[in-house]
């Protein structure tokens, strides 16, 4: 039985866990307001917010409720744009209507929750991170410059909010309903255990945002599933000495929020920033990306130009697998049947080590990556001591480039040594698909890793 | 006034097909569509979707019980594939279940056994094969032939356009319910009800007046719900009357995709004379417009390609040829500009590379060869009231075009890793029909007896506000308050044989059918309002916020008094107004006419950066002088100039719909397709009103604008090629949209080698 909160009601239900909740909303409590629009977490039209407690606090995440097993939000807040409503428009609404941001009405409702999760959120109120907040919601009428205006007034309209008290003045100022304020004391008596679902499992689920895309089928009739997001074991950042563990159940945007890897990797922010809108990077674990196997996992890609390791266990015995040797083919990995991921290892950068991620797509925020490459480089001045360099988009795996690192050690960047790697580089290659444009790409990324290792010791005339 | 539906939509209040509450009994429905893109069929097994627990039924091409049809121009069209299927994705049964999750599951056990055919995906190679839709048509004007050799420079090339997907966001949808004596009410998320009737009518063998359509709006449409919204009104109809149970069908995104037809792609070879002084002398264009599997709109596409193939330019010697060619893909449709936008990227990439050839700046030929008053179009109508010029120039002074090229040249001697590009775009955009018969509209008005008023109309809402613009003109006209008046749902029984919610023409045929019918009833009431106030002049009298004025004085006369006095002495409160545009015409047979009600014009300025490393760039700024007339809302039109530019920014620049060799969608999922988001959009968008007062054939002179601003999107594409320039002088360049990340990046770096 799963028990959560629906906007200002309790609910209980004994659906499969495994039951996408647009589908229990719409189908079971008629919130239709909640809008199916592609069933992949692509288009934003179902965005809801879900909260957890933290502390005393709630904690508010906006998600992509087609892609959201319930299993996900038993004992949490479940808010739709029905619970947002009040008697009259709220400043969001407004501002919508005023800047006439509306047009067929079908996404309207999911970009006011979507600005929800801005407002409630833990960002700075500034206007990058206001737009980027709607960034993984499609409107195909408007063309997003009205969408733009009234995100300005929304913001003038937050000038002077209490952060301290931040649900009392949203309340006060119409921007959330009154009950909010009772939400944590109704979470805390709701009391419910985390639902970990089956200790037998045929099939692991974590944010469930890729399986339940590629294969809602299987999710639905597995009689078995143990729901990862529930073990707070899997969603670490720690960091012992010069080794950090990263959980296998860790959000992209748990990933992005954690200020130890923030302090490591100074661009994070603007790596993550291309993975997925925050509907998906709230879901989506470095655990699910990994397990994937996908040639383009951005993650993925991120943490084999780490060099990282990733931690396997089963029945209590673990063994450890370099990320350079966990993809074996396409969509398989070295994980074996009834083993767990329990997250990766690597090495944490000292004050010589650089870091660069690169990802070019046919659209460049929030698409899959054409090719994406990431390096890693400890540099003495211009010279590169080690490397770790991985490109993915060119086959069947992500490809861990071994001649090129090989190559790289031990050179000074210049131009003549980003053109020689670029010889090693698209010698160790075989692009499957498009050949010409990927090798170009991965001569362009390998351009830009090298420049922002050392910005002033290459000149883009090599490239001519 | 504000979109009336805004404070509806902005609450997630509205009732979509798919929101509305369920009747009882109510089955779901799920299409299974051809894996094959061209097949003989063998077998269709249907044994183990069957058997599944929750099926009720599989209904095919068997069981329909009067024909299989439901083209609307060109009757060619299946509803379910039969013999051969001819396309992947073509719909070949439908699964009836007690859910949608067991219907679509049923789907997928489903077996098709065919003999593979050769399919054909490309349109000149379609044409080599003479696989038309319908004969190509020829537009003709003066003699190209013996203009070549007046002409200094002559050039010659190729360019083609991509598909482009819809995506509406709400998908194909229709919820049908069984009513009495063989009846059935039809809920459908159709720009075109009467052809979801006629459908419907010739698929079961039932006269129209049995089937009821109703419509409340739509979550998008674009031209994709215009003829597409009937096949799956058609099977839910058709299943709900087997089953005599309500079955409801929304799509799938992935069907939707899948079975849905695009925006049609094009390819051109052109060939374009210029003068000494630049101007045009001669153009001749050939368009291979590949249609897909059936003719659905194509005739009409190919016919607006046909007028609007010379742009926004006069052009002397002209000659347009459009080959509509039959291949093996979903069957293509409208999609807002409705061929034009097509045919104008031809001339303009004409004029770039003749520009390219002789050495010029693209904007010396455009604005050498712009239309001016008195012109003739191609096709015999007379450019009347012809702004092309005045926005042209409008540009130039308000938005500073010669300041905007220094300051993306100034850029660009600074920068290495980044360069501009600024591109302009002229234009001309025709409004009406272009088959003459569709140009005619319907309006019923009803005053209640408590002074409320109600309009139906034949017009859908889809977002573009054309019912916010039908509540001013009664509010106009009855000068009443925007809570007095309700635009009530379009539906079939209340308005009959309506025209598609198309071409723009939308605001103009119903609010003009609006206009008379409020007039009409306004004139009995005013009559009556002369008899209660013993005045014999009723033209001294007028409607002035729910009072009646007489020589600009009130009176004591309200309007709701007034609508009782005007029960009490049986004049009739309602009226049902049909309006035609008039003098409009077009002879099929010599190409020459006026088809046309007028043309909106303007002029766009687009500046992009390009990132010369990666490929990638941004739209800065797209900066428009636009032909508005006397626009009635200007906060709506802003919108619809904004949301089309986008989607024309998309088709030039991102969207890219591409294809396996077996005609199967590589791109099938808003995962692979990817549309325009909120970081794709210009930086600035700046909309400057011409500030020219409208044809009294617009409504109240504010010209249509649902379409012709999807063309600004064009100047995208060459605003890239500037930048492109900019970082290598020698690229060659193709005029081949959409312009990917992958081209612009490949076309700077022509000479990358590696060992």
């Amino acid at each position: 039985m799963l028990r959560f909160i629906v906007n200002d009601r309790e609910v209980s239900t004994d659906l499969s866990p495994a039951t996408p909740a647009v589908d229990y909303l719409r189908g079971h409590l008629r919130q239709h307001g909640t809008r199916i629009g592609c069933r992949e977490g692509d288009c934003g039209a179902c965005a809801v917010l879900v909260g957890e407690r933290v502390g005393d606090q709630i904690r508010y995440n906006v998600l992509a409720s087609c892609i959201t097993p319930l299993a996900n939000v038993h004992g949490k807040h479940l808010v739709t744009i029905e619970g947002l409503n009040l008697e009259e428009l709220t400043p969001v609404q407004q501002a919508f209507v005023d800047e006439r941001a509306i047009q067929c009405g079908f996404c309207s409702p999911g970009f006011v929750v979507s600005t929800a999760a801005f407002y409630l959120g833990e960002r700075p109120f500034t206007r990058d991170n206001a737009i980027n907040a709607l960034a993984g919601n499609i409107c195909r009428c408007t063309g997003y410059k009205s969408i733009e205006r009234a995100t300005d007034v929304i913001l003038g309209e937050l000038q002077g909010i209490d952060l301290e008290n931040r649900t009392q003045w949203l309340i006060e100022h119409r921007f959330l309903p009154p009950y909010f304020a009772d939400i944590p004391g109704r979470l805390a008596a709701l009391d419910a255990k985390p639902f970990t679902g089956d200790d037998e499992p045929q099939l692991l689920v974590a944010g469930a945002s890729d399986v339940l895309v590629q294969r809602p089928e299987e999710v639905a009739d597995s009689p078995a599933i143990r729901w990862l997001n529930a073990s707070p074991e899997l969603k670490q950042i720690r960091v012992d000495g010069d080794e950090c563990f990263v959980g296998a159940a860790v959000t992209f945007n748990g990933l992005r929020a954690s200020a130890e890897l923030r302090a490591m990797f100074p661009e994070l922010e603007s790596y993550i920033e291309l993975s997925g809108s925050d509907l998906v990077r709230n879901m989506a674990t470095v655990g699910g990306n990994i397990a994937n196997g996908s040639p383009i996992g951005d993650v993925s890609i991120f943490f084999t130009a780490l060099d990282a390791t990733v931690l396997l266990s089963k029945d209590g015995a673990r063994r450890e697998v370099p990320c350079r040797e966990f993809f074996v083919g396409y969509k398989t990995t070295a994980i074996e049947p009834g083993e767990l991921m329990e997250g990766v290892r690597f090495r944490v950068p000292d004050e010589r080590t650089r870091y660069s991620f690169e990802k070019i797509s046919k659209r460049q925020h929030l698409d899959m990556a054409v090719v994406n490459s990431g390096m890693s480089v400890r540099l003495d001045g211009r010279t590169i001591e080690w490397a770790s360099y991985a490109v993915g988009g060119l086959g069947a795996t992500i490809r861990y480039m071994t001649d090129t690192v090989d190559f790289l050690q031990g050179r000074t960047i210049d131009n003549m040594t980003f053109h020689q790697a670029n010889e090693v580089a698209q010698g160790e290659i075989t692009p499957r698909s498009r050949p010409e444009y990927k090798r170009l790409l991965v001569r362009q990324q390998l351009f830009l890793h090298l420049q922002r290792f050392a910005p002033d010791a290459l000149t883009p005339e090599v490239l001519r | 006034m504000k979109h009336i539906e805004s404070r509806l939509h902005i609450r997630g209040e509205t009732h979509f097909v798919d929101d509305l509450p369920l009747r009882e009994g109510t089955l779901h429905a799920a299409v299974f569509g051809s894996p094959y893109a061209h097949a003989k069929v063998r077998e269709l097994d249907v044994t183990d979707a069957l058997a599944m627990d929750g099926v009720v039924r599989v209904v095919t091409a068997a069981d329909i019980p009067a024909e299989n049809q439901i083209g609307s121009i060109i009757q060619d069209e299946e509803l379910f594939a039969d013999e051969t299927v001819d396309y992947v994705g073509m719909p070949v049964a439908l699964v009836v279940a007690e859910t949608r999750d067991i219907a679509r599951r049923a789907v997928g056990a489903i077996r098709l056994e065919v003999d593979e055919l050769t399919p054909i995906l490309d349109a000149r190679e379609a044409a080599a094969r003479e696989l038309f839709i319908t004969p190509p048509r020829t537009f003709r004007q003066g003699d190209v032939d013996r203009a070549w050799a007046e002409c200094a420079r002559v050039v010659e090339g190729q360019c083609s356009t991509g598909a482009q997907e819809h995506t509406y966001l709400e998908t194909h949808a229709a919820y049908v319910w069984p009513i009495e004596e063989g009846a059935i009410k039809v809920f459908s998320s159709t720009q075109a009800p009467w052809y979801v009737q006629k459908g419907i009518s010739r698929v079961l063998g039932l006269p129209l007046h049995k089937i009821e359509v109703d419509v409340a709006r739509l979550g998008g449409g674009f031209g994709g719900k215009e003829d597409q919204g009937t096949p799956w009104a058609t099977m839910a109809a058709l299943a709900a009357t087997l089953l005599n149970r309500p079955v409801k069908l929304v799509l799938h995104r992935l069907d939707d995709i899948a079975m849905s037809g695009k925006r049609h792609p094009y390819d051109f070879d052109f060939k374009i004379g210029i003068g000494e002084d630049l101007k045009i002398l001669a153009y001749d264009v050939t368009a291979y417009q590949n249609a897909g599997a059936s003719a659905d709109v194509s005739p009409a596409v190919m016919e607006r390609t046909l007028f609007h193939g010379c742009g926004s330019y006069f052009v002397p010697n002209a000659k347009v040829t459009v080959n509509s060619c039959r291949t093996n893909l979903p069957v293509n449709t409208a999609f807002r500009g409705f061929g034009a936008p097509q045919g104008m990227f031809a001339m303009e990439s004409a004029i770039s590379a003749a520009a390219r050839a002789i050495g010029v700046d693209r904007t010396d030929i455009q604005k050498a060869n712009l239309l001016s008053e008195g012109d003739s179009f191609h096709y015999g109508q007379t450019a009347e009231r012809c702004n092309a010029r005045a926005c042209w120039t409008t540009a130039e002074e308000k938005l500073g075009l010669a300041q905007l090229r220094a300051e993306v040249d100034a850029f660009n001697r600074d920068h290495d890793q980044l360069k501009k590009g600024l591109a302009v775009f002229p234009l001309c955009f025709g409004i009406s029909f272009t088959k003459t018969s569709l140009n005619q509209a319907g309006s019923l008005v009803h005053v209640f007896s408590d002074g409320s008023v109600s309009v139906t109309t034949g017009v859908i809402e889809m977002g573009q506000g054309v019912n916010t613009k039908i509540a001013q003109v009664a509010c106009k006209i009855f000068s009443l308050p925007p809570e007095r008046v309700r635009i009530e749902t379009t539906n079939t029984t209340r308005i009959a044989n309506a025209s598609p919610t198309a071409a723009s023409s939308g605001a103009d045929l119903n609010g003009k059918a609006t206009e008379m019918a409020c007039n009409a009833i306004r004139g009995r009431m005013l009559a009556v309002a002369a008899e209660v106030l013993g005045l014999d002049e009723v033209n001294a009298l007028e409607l002035r916020d729910e009072v009646v004025f007489h020589r600009g004085e009130a009176t004591e006369l309200t309007w709701e008094r007034l609508v009782f006095e005007a029960y009490e002495r049986r004049q009739a409160l309602s009226e049902h107004a049909w309006y035609a545009t008039p003098g409009i015409h077009f002879d099929k047979g010599a190409e020459k006419g006026s088809p046309f009600a007028y043309h909106s014009y303007g002029t766009a300025v687009t500046t992009v950066t390009l990132d010369c490393l990666r490929g990638t760039y941004d739209v800065d700024a797209v900066r428009i002088v636009h032909d508005f007339g006397d626009s009635i809302n200007p906060g709506i039109d802003r919108g619809q100039i904004e949301g089309a530019l986008m989607q024309g920014i998309g088709l030039m620049s991102i969207e890219e719909l591409t294809l396996y060799p077996d005609g199967s969608l590589k791109t099938n999922s808003l995962a692979s397709y990817k549309l325009p988001d909120i970081y794709t959009a210009p930086k600035v968008v700046q909309i400057e009103p011409l500030g020219v007062s409208g044809p009294p054939r617009a409504i109240f002179g504010s010209k249509a604008v649902g379409e012709p601003p999807l063309c600004y999107g064009i100047s995208t594409y060459f605003a890239v090629q500037d930048a492109i320039r900019a970082f290598n002088p020698d690229a060659t360049l193709e005029y081949a949209a959409p312009l990917t990340y992958q081209k612009a990046l490949l076309w700077m770096y022509p000479e990358a080698r590696w060992g």
